[in-house]
């Protein structure tokens, strides 16, 4: 019934990368995903432009009426995410485990 | 006498950039200590033995008014206790050099609400001139018009910009390395099935059977291969990584090609029912939605044509250099703010636009204490910074509301609190531990609105969002900033509450004339002595500060700070009864005619006074005027008062002379 959907960045997340990441997010919600969880396991840094389009992408999935989450976040990445307070946005899972345990086994 | 200059030097390695004390500084500090102390010495003889007991009425608002002034200026004297003018190397000269390698990327924002497209195009056109490798500039007209004409304009100009011999050889250049790229990917492509061939025979043979030595050479060939490349399981597997590392190389140069296209327009939907947030909605939207990434952004009004050396003058202040790894580093500098002037200012500038004491000795005072301030144009700001506490702010609302999220691209950036967003975002900023800097070199120049109904609209709005943000985000409380940020941030509200000590003023020889009431108890020598000191020493420390300025302008900047009084108090009013405050966008072109109607309560005042100082005279003719020596002290204070008043009267009738 719920449609997940895995979005993995790479490398570092920044003002270029984030529009790419953003219109893949568009897209995956355009084909119908509601629960996208976004896997940064491979990402090794992230500006604020990055985290900008983070944002832009949370937006494109709640007004699609869908759930957006992020799991597998490095230290660097988390760091910022706390400077930027964006931890408060965002609902962060330690690993994929984590995530299907606590949001796909709840449903 | 001349100005000790002290040299401070707050130079980084190379040496690029450093500061030193404004010239005259200590002369003017001097001054100012001296003036500070005759001024409370008034003040405290104004308390304690002047007090007109029998007309308290009176008394206390203009005591009151006299004490908010003093306030005022011991706070713009301590604003101006350490100018500092900034000398820096252009980017290109630089000890050591910075690579072209390492030059960031600049986005060049050109904001517009319904200008005509000549006017944008004009700042386009030089924006796109700007002195910078043109793979590392774009260049960004942000219609919030949403208008067909400046879309075309853009779309016109954007070929045109293409056609340039600059971009042409770029685009060359780009091209033959693709070229190569796909030469280099055929080669492979071609030589692929061979080398499968030849690797599966090799595998196929097993090395005690065979003993001649060219299959041996060719074994250990394969070996070395593989050993050159460890994680490769074979040849083929190595040439097919190799394929697809070329492959994205030349899509990489693909999409270097498709941004070659410089100029690029954006026009944010605007779905009604919504609000919209202005300028920093227009901004924040290119900065979420608008597919921009630049490291800085030069942001500029519709009008405001840069010289081609910006960014090379002003990009050297964002980075230091790092002696131990021998490279350019971003330091902490958050914008770097640029003087504004203007082109179109008639001869004697009636509306009072030119902002030397500002874009100067101001500007200068609050950079010597890291408070700069941002005006919204003539600006490099760093993305990162931007939206780095932009985001800081849009979570802690984002806590309260989550409905925040449905307009985060226009609110996550720039700030949308206040309709002067560029102050409360510069202010943020400064609260998240970001330097600024001003530089006092004039690099943009624009148009200033040369009629009295919008310049009367732009000092409305300056006014309505400064309080907007002292209501909002109050700087004496506000986590983050420096106790000399707090001051000048206050400084700057502060002086927008002056209308009501004005009007105290200005209404106080009025009273006078037709009533005989007097605030003071006496206007004797007593008063004299202590009043005209001060007053003198203020004179003196307003030029020390203002050395190198015309007296003509300072004048005119007192004259509006006096004679928009109702503009201020109406400002306060409409913030403190939370009436719904507008963005208007200043317009750029003339709104002809005479503006008398604007300017009622400042005929009234200037009428009552005249009629005030006639009727005095009249008096002192017939015989019956029973304290000339106060009248005429009264009738001073008046001329004073009508000679500030003036000026929107002025303003009000100009008309531009008829060109030739």
């Amino acid at each position: 019934m719920n449609s997940v959907k895995f979005v993995q960045p790479s490398g570092m997340l920044d003002g270029i990368k984030g529009n790419q990441f953003r219109r893949e997010v568009s897209d995956i919600v355009a084909a119908g995903a509601d629960i996208v969880l976004i896997d940064l396991q491979n990402v090794s840094f992230i500006d604020s432009s990055g985290l900008g389009a983070l944002v832009s992408a949370m937006k494109t999935v709640r007004s699609a009426g869908g759930k957006l989450f992020i799991c597998s976040v490095n230290d660097q990445v988390k760091m910022l995410f706390e400077l930027t307070k964006m931890d408060r946005v965002f609902e962060i899972f330690a690993n994929q485990d984590e995530f299907s345990q606590k949001v796909l086994a709840a449903k | 006498m001349n100005s000790v200059t002290q040299t401070k030097n707050l130079s980084n390695a190379g040496g690029n950039t450093r500061s030193r004390l404004r010239e005259g500084t200590l002369l003017f500090r001097y001054l100012a200590e001296i003036n500070l102390i005759f001024g409370a010495w008034y003040l405290s003889w104004r308390i304690t033995h002047s007090i007109n007991f029998d007309a308290l009425w009176l008394a206390i608002p203009l005591l009151l008014a006299e004490i908010y002034s003093y306030f005022g200026g011991v706070m713009f004297v301590v604003g101006l206790w350490r100018p500092i003018v900034r000398q820096v190397k252009s980017l290109d000269k630089l000890t050591p050099p910075m690579s072209r390698a390492d030059l960031p990327t600049v986005d060049v924002f050109i904001t517009c609400y319904n200008e005509p497209p000549e006017m944008v195009e004009q700042t386009a056109k030089a924006a796109l001139a700007i002195d910078y490798p043109p793979t590392k500039l774009r260049v960004y007209v942000l219609d919030d018009g949403n208008s067909p004409a400046i879309r075309a304009m853009s779309e016109k100009l954007s070929i045109a910009d293409l056609q340039k011999p600059l971009l042409q050889q770029e685009a060359a250049q780009i091209d033959a390395e693709r070229s190569s790229l796909v030469k280099r990917l055929q080669e492979l492509e071609e030589l692929a099935p061979d080398t499968q061939e030849a690797e599966e025979w090799l595998q196929a043979i097993s090395p005690t059977q065979d003993t001649r030595l060219e299959t041996k050479f060719l074994q250990r060939l394969q070996q070395l291969i593989l050993l050159l490349h460890p994680t490769h399981p074979s040849i083929s597997d190595r040439l097919s990584t190799e394929r697809q590392f070329l492959e994205d190389a030349i899509y990489q140069k693909e999409i270097e090609l498709v941004e070659l296209n410089r100029l690029r327009y954006i026009a944010r939907p605007k779905p009604p029912g919504i609000p919209h947030h202005a300028k920093a909605g227009n901004i924040n939207y290119a900065l979420f939605y608008g597919d921009t990434a630049g490291d800085f952004i030069l942001t500029l009004d519709a009008d405001h044509i840069p010289k081609p050396q910006f960014l090379k003058r002003v990009l050297p202040y964002f980075f230091t250099y790092n002696v131990f790894i021998g490279k350019y580093e971003r330091n902490r500098v958050a914008f770097v703010q640029t003087p504004q002037d203007f082109y179109n200012l008639p001869a004697d500038d009636p509306f009072g636009h030119q902002a030397h004491l500002f874009y100067g000795p101001l500007q200068q005072g609050k950079d010597g204490m890291n408070a700069a301030f941002y005006t919204g144009t003539n600006a490099v700001i760093r993305r990162d910074a931007l939206i780095g506490v932009g985001l800081q702010y849009f979570s802690d609302e984002f806590a309260k509301n989550e409905k925040r999220l449905d307009e985060f691209e226009l609110v996550g950036g720039v700030s949308s609190n206040s309709i002067t967003e560029d102050m409360n975002t510069a202010m943020r900023l400064h609260a998240a531990g970001w330097k600024s800097v001003y530089h006092n070199e004039l690099l943009a120049e624009g148009l200033a609105p040369d009629d009295l109904s919008s310049t009367l609209k732009q000092r409305l709005r300056w006014a309505q969002g400064t309080i907007q943000v002292f209501i909002r985000e109050n700087p004496l409380t506000k986590p983050g900033l420096t106790f000399w940020q707090r001051l000048h941030y206050f400084k700057t509200m502060y002086s927008y509450f002056s209308g009501f000590a004005t009007v105290v003023f200005i209404a106080c020889p009025i009273i006078y004339f037709f009533t005989g009431v007097i605030p003071v108890k006496t206007y004797g020598p007593d008063f004299a002595l202590h009043f005209f000191p001060a007053f003198i020493l203020n004179r003196l420390t307003l030029m020390a500060a203002t050395w190198g300025i015309p007296a003509r302008e300072i004048w005119r900047s007192e004259q509006y700070a006096i004679a928009l009084f109702p503009l201020l108090i109406q400002a306060v009013w409409s913030v403190f009864t939370g009436q719904p405050i507008k963005f208007q966008v200043t317009p750029k072109q003339r709104q002809s005619g005479v503006y008398l109607r604007l300017i009622m309560p400042q005929i009234v005042i200037f009428t009552l006074t005249i009629l005030g100082i006639l009727w005095s005279l009249y008096r002192f003719a017939t015989g019956t005027l029973n304290y000339p020596l106060v009248h005429l002290l009264n009738s001073a204070w008046a001329v004073y008062n009508l000679s500030l008043l003036w000026i929107v009267i002025r303003a009000a009738t100009w008309q531009p002379r008829l060109s030739k």
